[in-house]
């Protein structure tokens, strides 16, 4: 009991002084996971909105695949990015291993289908209400994007904050392609495993605690964020009335 | 200009429109009519472009392209945004793709067009609502004033007035009248009454077969001729009666 409440005393204390190297921890797991996370949804969501419009054959196939993929072992992610960026390895002249770069590689891999599968149901859910009446009222597709995009704006968030947190809390491949190293390459989820093991269990929960809080502030920020677009639209349509 | 020639249309192992010949050139509104599951949505959604005939042709002459032909659902479908946001942004989309047929509408931005809507429909009072917390009457008022704002030449309604109270059916109705003046209106109901009210011609459905194209006069005080006509007389009889 001795030890438990130490080791929260410790972790507090540790937070609290605004320890160097935790900060330094925390700020490359956002870094990694939020540029991910950019690539993820500047590449899976147009790709979701062109399958939801097209059709094609082999879609079906298609679909299961995406949905494996969403379900694929960050190890495994983590050991195909090891081998393109080994030296040996066809990138291996880039020199990115064991760079955050090859970090944002792999979890960029990682986090795309889940941003593809989970944004695909819900754009065809708003396509099959809205579609036809867009096309009638003389929408072409560079305008249909956009607006199926604000159509399901609520659920693109939910799908945002799921592969963000796929993203940060994921260890496989970033220890593989990213190796722990100290100060250069040390994630939030690479230390806490580390760190547990050498028996520095202060350390470790209080990163367990900041990556708690990280998804509560995203959450929290998700939920600001949309009402204030809802509030801002308001005030617009109210001004061009005036 | 609208030819239907021969057209069907089969979905999956049923024929829903079968052999429709027909050429709609009169002016005015069309009422399409017929009982529940006759294919009147369907017609109107061959005529829309929205469903291809699975044999057979149809023809518009001069070909229009959307929103030139509109076509406003049974149940209106409404983007989740005000009820301003709802009409301005499809005219902003037809001045960026369309602008010469926005010219014809003189010195009318999207803001004031849609301005004109609102009090066409009278429903300034709702303008800055969201459309998703409207009632369906309100909603199907929205959508009307936003197919009119769009000064379409071709507009097609799907049931217009189905579940609505007897004063939000006389407003929407009246709107209808109105809109014949700067358009062709087709329009389909399984309301007698209000087709009786509205239509210049009547296209009557049964089973996806084309019984008959008359104008109101025809349809509503036939006379009998001894012939042919009075088999579909009686049915025409029937329908009236029971609708």
């Amino acid at each position: 009991m001795t030890t438990f409440s130490d080791t929260l005393h410790q972790t507090f204390s540790l937070l609290l002084q605004l320890d160097e190297s935790l900060w330094g921890i925390i700020l490359l797991s956002l870094k990694v996971s939020g540029t991910a996370l950019l690539f993820a949804v500047i590449i899976g969501l147009p790709i979701a909105l062109g399958l939801t419009l097209r059709r094609f054959p082999g879609e079906r196939l298609l679909y299961i695949l995406v949905d494996t993929m969403m379900a694929l072992p960050p190890v495994v992610v983590g050991l195909v990015v090891y081998l393109l960026l080994s030296r040996s390895g066809p990138l291996g002249v880039w020199g990115l291993l064991y760079t955050p770069t090859a970090m944002i590689i792999a979890q960029t891999l990682l986090i795309t289908p889940i941003v593809i599968a989970l944004a695909l149901p819900l754009f065809k859910q708003h396509w099959s209400r809205i579609g036809e009446q867009l096309i009638v009222l003389g929408y072409r597709p560079r305008h249909i994007l956009p607006t199926l995009l604000y159509e399901a704006r609520a659920g693109i968030m939910t799908v945002i904050l799921a592969a963000f947190g796929r993203g940060i809390a994921e260890i496989g491949a970033v220890m593989i392609v990213g190796g722990n190293i100290d100060q250069h390459t040390r994630v939030m989820t690479t230390a806490i495993a580390m760190e547990t093991q050498q028996g520095n269990l202060a350390l470790a929960l209080a990163l367990g605690i900041v990556l708690i809080m990280i998804a509560l502030l995203i959450n929290s920020s998700a939920h600001l964020i949309s009402a204030s677009i809802n509030a801002k639209g308001k005030r617009h349509i109210q001004g061009i009335q005036r | 200009m609208i030819t239907l020639d021969a057209a069907s249309l089969i979905m999956g192992s049923r024929t829903c429109i079968e052999q429709v010949s027909m050429t709609i050139e009169r002016p005015g509104i069309t009422v399409i009519i017929g009982a529940n599951g006759s294919g009147k949505t369907l017609l109107l959604r061959l005529i829309a472009g929205l469903l291809l005939p699975t044999s057979g042709q149809l023809k518009i002459t001069p070909p229009l392209d959307y929103p030139q032909l509109t076509y406003v659902p049974s149940t209106p479908v409404l983007l989740d945004r005000s009820v301003w946001e709802n009409i301005v942004l499809p005219l902003r989309i037809q001045m960026k793709n369309n602008p010469s047929r926005c010219a014809e509408r003189k010195r009318s931005t999207p803001e004031s067009r849609t301005q004109e809507a609102l009090q066409w429909g009278n429903i300034e009072s709702i303008a800055q609502q969201a459309a998703h917390s409207l009632s369906s009457g309100q909603q199907q008022l929205v959508a009307l004033a936003r197919a009119w704002a769009l000064s379409p030449q071709l507009l097609l309604i799907d049931e217009p007035c189905a579940n609505l109270d007897p004063n939000r059916q006389q407003h929407i109705e009246s709107l209808i009248c109105d809109m014949q003046s700067q358009c062709k209106v087709i329009m389909s109901t399984h309301n007698i009454r209000q087709a009786e009210r509205l239509a210049d011609d009547v296209v009557f459905l049964e089973e996806g077969q084309l019984l008959a194209y008359l104008s109101k006069k025809q349809f509503f005080n036939r006379e009998s001729d001894g012939g042919l006509f009075d088999a579909l007389s009686q049915k025409i009889d029937t329908f009236i009666r029971y609708a």
